[in-house]
């Protein structure tokens, strides 16, 4: 067993604290990626369960141990570093092997693991160079054969990808998916590309400044944001948010107006609950939702002040009326121009609610997508 | 046609002109420092070893004597083995010591957060001291009668020691004197330690590697090109030890403290024999450069540099 339990994990460097009360239940084999922004905590935290931090409250329970204050050598984890700290001095074979030679392992058996590492990573031909030898991909095998060859429960990969250009990040992305595949064992895996996350994850954890903003699988982020930020950090290009009021709310319909709509919009929700009407909720809206429409059919108008031909696609980057910005995505022959005003329409089936304090307001999705993160949850149970 | 080879021919020469400027500009920038070095190292450099051949009184008339002065000093000379005997003795001790307190010392300063800038100059200081200076506050701490050091060691109930009498004690004083300025030697390893990366300990601790391995197979390997360089640099300036000594001992008591370069010297500016002098210069040369080159190739075992690639490591780049 290698499932893992944070609870209440906190971690302050001087005045500043970085963790604060982090709460996680990772299940055994589960691959999960901690995603946020610079300086939300989530390489501390993956240091904390490493034990290259020292925690300053919190516990931390590898399978059925209660790691917390274990040294690290002692937690059967290993780590993956993003600038592959390998051994410059050491060839490849040394590198794989250092660790177990001087933890007492026998020759035999180092000669085993060695051999296994550098078959399931195709790096056997290079064991007799140096880390200056190898190329990006080649030195990130090597890494990563340095963390299989100690067998461990759990893997720690901290931002593993981020030093390769961009076409190698998509090979080592599936290598790393048939590795996890191939091993079972469970990964955490620290990154701020959101691709990588929602690609590579059973489930992913949302960090904002020390706390867990969401975590659940990819499909659920990205269609059922708990909240405002893990709404606007998931996707590319970012989801459209609009302000505004509620004017009348019947059990579960309510009709919002005001704030930057030109026109009454009317959504339903999947809850009943009150909400103040004194104050302002926020609509969020995917780029691709937003319809180009007739003036009539349009709860905003704005000045389109960018767009950009990606071929397939084009992002369109719109001036509101009421000073906002907004994006919206539209085909890539659609004859858009710059300066040119633009109406759009919202449709109500795609909107995210969010109340004053920037709480998702859960709604219904539709069937299929609906069943698509069911199938994505049912999956991770099994 | 002769319009247009009149019309040519300036071009030509232009082009000509511009063509050497281009060439000459880099060698007029740095001929500053090659006429330095021609007239002020070169220059003496085989005007010393001219002189080595000659019997060169400073004043009287000079004789070509061949290799009679290395002749005589290798053969005919008692205190030519003595001076360097010492001086061999001294760079027996002081180099590892050197290197090693600058080690421990770097290392220090590498794992303190506290006052660590303070620390860095304060153990740098002396090494900015003059040699003379030095001496002065030196010949202070080891006097007999009045020095910090005996009135120290009085503190604790012993009578101390005549430090710079003792003709065994003195080679010892001024060995500590010496390491007095190892601030530039821990300097270089200290900037050797702090380019290591910390990830490298990291891989390491989380593998179970212990802190001694961590030590012996990490930290000094990486700083092996400037382990090598402060070697090198440590044996040329225990060879060229003269300060000190002389300023302290004057090679005394009995020639303990009687080094090859006081031998060179006293032959120079006491016998006024520059011929002989000369030759003992590049005696002590040939001996720091066969040393060094010792040092370097034994190096190749223990030193790697971060862009070196050898035959025995596999097949090039990838």
């Amino acid at each position: 067993m290698a499932a893992i339990r944070i609870e209440n994990l906190r971690k302050g460097f001087g005045s500043l604290e970085v963790l604060k009360g982090i709460n996680l239940d990772i299940a055994d084999g589960e691959f999960v990626c901690f995603l946020g922004p610079s300086g939300c905590g989530k390489s501390t935290l993956l240091r904390s369960i490493a034990g290259l931090e020292e925690l300053d409250s919190g516990s931390i329970r590898l399978g059925d141990r209660d790691i917390t204050d274990l040294r690290s050598a002692k937690r059967d984890i290993a780590m993956v570093f993003q600038n592959y700290a390998l051994y410059p001095h050491m060839n490849v074979r040394k590198n794989l092997s250092f660790g177990l030679a001087l933890n007492g392992m026998k020759r035999d058996e180092i000669e085993r693991r060695v051999n296994n590492a550098a078959d399931i990573l195709r790096i056997s031909e290079l064991l007799n160079r140096k880390p200056r030898q190898l190329s990006g991909g080649q030195r990130q095998r090597v890494a990563i054969g340095r963390a299989i060859v100690r067998e461990p429960k759990l893997f720690l990969l901290d931002e593993p990808l981020s030093n390769l250009d961009a076409g190698l990040r998509v090979t080592m992305r599936v290598e790393l998916a048939a590795l996890h595949e191939r091993l079972g064992v469970t990964m955490i895996y620290v990154t701020h590309d959101q691709v990588e996350a929602m690609t590579l994850s059973d489930r992913v954890v949302v960090l904002d400044k020390g706390k867990v903003s969401q975590f659940g699988t990819p499909l659920e982020l990205f269609y059922q944001p708990a909240n405002l930020f893990v709404a606007g950090f998931i996707g590319s290009p970012r989801m459209n948010f609009v302000t505004a009021n509620l004017v009348r709310q019947d059990r579960s319909e309510l009709t919002l107006a005001s704030g930057g709509l030109v026109r009454d919009l009317a959504l339903e929700t999947l809850s009943s609950a009150v909400i103040a009407k004194d104050k302002p909720v926020t609509i969020g809206i995917r780029p691709d939702k937003l319809e180009l429409v007739s003036p009539e059919e349009a709860h905003l108008i704005g000045d389109v002040r960018l767009v950009e031909r990606l071929g397939t696609e084009s992002h369109v980057h719109i001036g509101l009326e009421n000073g906002a910005d907004m994006t919206a995505v539209v085909r890539g022959t659609h004859p858009v121009a710059n300066r040119e005003r633009i109406h759009l329409r919202i449709p109500p089936e795609h909107c995210h609610l969010f109340d004053a304090d920037g709480k998702a307001i859960a709604r219904a999705l539709d069937p299929e997508t609906q069943m698509l993160i069911n199938q994505e949850k049912s999956k991770r149970v099994a | 046609m002769d319009m247009t080879y009149a019309g040519a021919e300036p071009k030509v020469a232009r082009r000509k002109r511009s063509a050497i400027a281009h060439y000459a500009a880099p060698y007029l920038f740095i001929s500053p420092w090659i006429l330095g070095f021609l007239f002020f190292t070169l220059g003496p450099l085989v005007f010393s070893l001219t002189m080595s051949f000659y019997d060169w009184p400073v004043v009287g008339e000079r004789t070509f004597v061949g290799l009679d002065n290395y002749r005589s000093m290798l053969f005919d000379d008692p205190q030519f083995w003595e001076s360097l005997w010492i001086t061999v003795k001294f760079a027996a001790i002081y180099v590892p010591f050197n290197i090693i307190m600058s080690f421990l010392l770097a290392l220090m300063l590498h794992n303190i957060t506290f006052a660590s800038g303070f620390f860095r100059t304060a153990f740098y200081l002396p090494s900015v001291i003059s040699g003379v200076a030095l001496v002065t506050i030196w010949s202070w701490i080891y006097s007999k009668e009045y020095g910090l050091l005996n009135f120290m060691l009085s503190l604790v109930g012993i009578d101390g020691p005549n430090w710079l009498g003792d003709p065994n004690l003195a080679i010892v004083a001024i060995i500590i004197a010496s390491l007095w300025g190892l601030g530039g030697t821990m300097l270089i390893l200290l900037t050797g330690l702090k380019a290591i990366p910390k990830e490298l300990y990291e891989a390491a601790t989380v593998s179970g590697v212990p802190g001694w391995a961590q030590m012996l197979f990490i930290t000094l390997p990486m700083l092996g090109p400037m382990l090598l360089f402060t070697f090198i640099t440590s044996i040329i300036s225990a060879f060229q030890q003269l300060t000190i000594a002389l300023l302290l001992t004057k090679g005394g008591p009995l020639g303990s403290t009687y080094f090859f370069a006081m031998y060179i010297y006293d032959n120079a500016f006491k016998y006024f024999d520059m011929g002989y002098a000369a030759a003992g210069s590049w005696v002590m040369f040939i001996i720091v450069l066969l040393l060094s080159l010792g040092v370097m190739r034994w190096s190749a075992a223990w030193v790697y540099y971060e862009g070196e690639v050898r035959q025995n490591d596999g097949e090039g780049h990838a």
